[in-house]
């Protein structure tokens, strides 16, 4: 086949031209694996700088979560609730989109009670004073965008988060 | 349906990296590769299998890596492009004694390692004793001598 013109007595299927295609596509595809490992460290697949997110303000808000999280590995979400005047109970509403794509491992503290309502689930929390401080782990449960809303009192707070496979 | 498409997703990813990274890399092996080999299968083993541990998912995950092998031996025979992306071409890096230091640069080959085939496959001593020195598709370096006639 092509080789470089000169004559052999070598049966060779060599091919210049192929190689130097194939030589290119390697030198690119190491480029792409170092931007991808730079791309891990910065926390683009979850864990890193780039991960980390808060989100809301006011009655409710989560100043702690990852945008970027892998199916079926931990993940923590902090919630901060504000409670009545007074202490007593603060309740959280949680969306059931954003349930159905999580397994649940432990919510702390335990909440006092837990109802199903308006398509989602409303939980109770005892809180003494100050705000309430509420640590979901879970893991994900499904690849792809995750969503849902959390709600507390007059306060409401979207997560969007990205599930990888 | 999972177990497929996690098995082809390695597959997949494996092949492409692989290839990429130059067929030297596993073909002369060095006590360190065959390492970097068992820690890379480790690697994906969680992934090949997630969380299920019965016989079907085994099943259907060796299905699916076997089946794909299968497939894409059929596609090299099949169509000469596949079959060199997937196997690559030979190279010559030794004409009539001449090395092509270009080739050998670009190809990643030492003077040193063709030397080292050389020895071995021969029993060689010097670079002008070679009439051709091929770099196979396999990654490894053939060595055809000069006629000992002069």
């Amino acid at each position: 086949m092509e080789g470089d013109g000169r004559v052999r007595d070598i049966e060779l299927a060599e091919d210049l031209g192929f190689q130097e295609r194939m030589w290119r596509a390697q030198r690119i595809s190491w480029a792409v694996m170092a931007a991808l490992a730079l791309a891990a460290l910065l926390g683009l697949f979850g864990g890193g700088p780039l991960a980390g997110a808060s989100a809301g303000g006011g009655e409710v808000s989560v100043p702690e979560y990852e945008r970027f999280v892998r199916f079926g590995s931990p993940t923590t979400l902090r919630v901060r609730l504000e409670p009545p005047a007074g202490g007593g109970e603060v309740r959280l509403w949680v969306e059931q989109g954003y349930l159905e794509g999580v397994r649940l491992q432990r919510i702390t503290p335990e909440p006092a009670g837990a109802e199903a309502a308006r398509g989602g689930v409303l939980y109770t929390f005892r809180a003494s004073g100050g705000p309430a401080v509420v640590t979901f782990d879970l893991e994900p449960d499904r690849a792809g965008l995750l969503e849902g809303s959390l709600r507390s009192g007059g306060g409401s707070v979207t997560l969007r988060q990205f599930v990888y496979p | 349906m999972d177990a497929v498409i996690r098995a082809a997703a390695i597959y997949i990813f494996l092949l492409v990296i692989f290839r990429t990274t130059g067929r030297r890399s596993l073909a002369q092996m060095t006590p360190f590769d065959l390492v970097l080999l068992l820690i890379i299968s480790e690697a994906t083993q969680q992934g090949l299998l997630g969380d299920d541990f019965s016989v079907t998912n085994s099943f259907l995950v060796v299905l699916t890596l076997v089946s794909l092998n299968l497939l894409l031996t059929a596609l090299t025979h099949r169509f000469d492009a596949v079959d060199r992306w997937i196997n690559d071409v030979p190279l010559v890096l030794i004409e009539d004694g001449e090395v092509l230091h270009e080739r050998l640069r670009k190809a990643r080959v030492d003077p040193e390692d063709v030397l080292e085939a050389a020895r071995e496959s021969q029993g060689l001593e010097r670079l002008d004793q070679i009439k051709y020195a091929v770099l196979e598709r396999s990654g490894g370096i053939s060595i055809i001598p000069r006629r000992q006639d002069v």
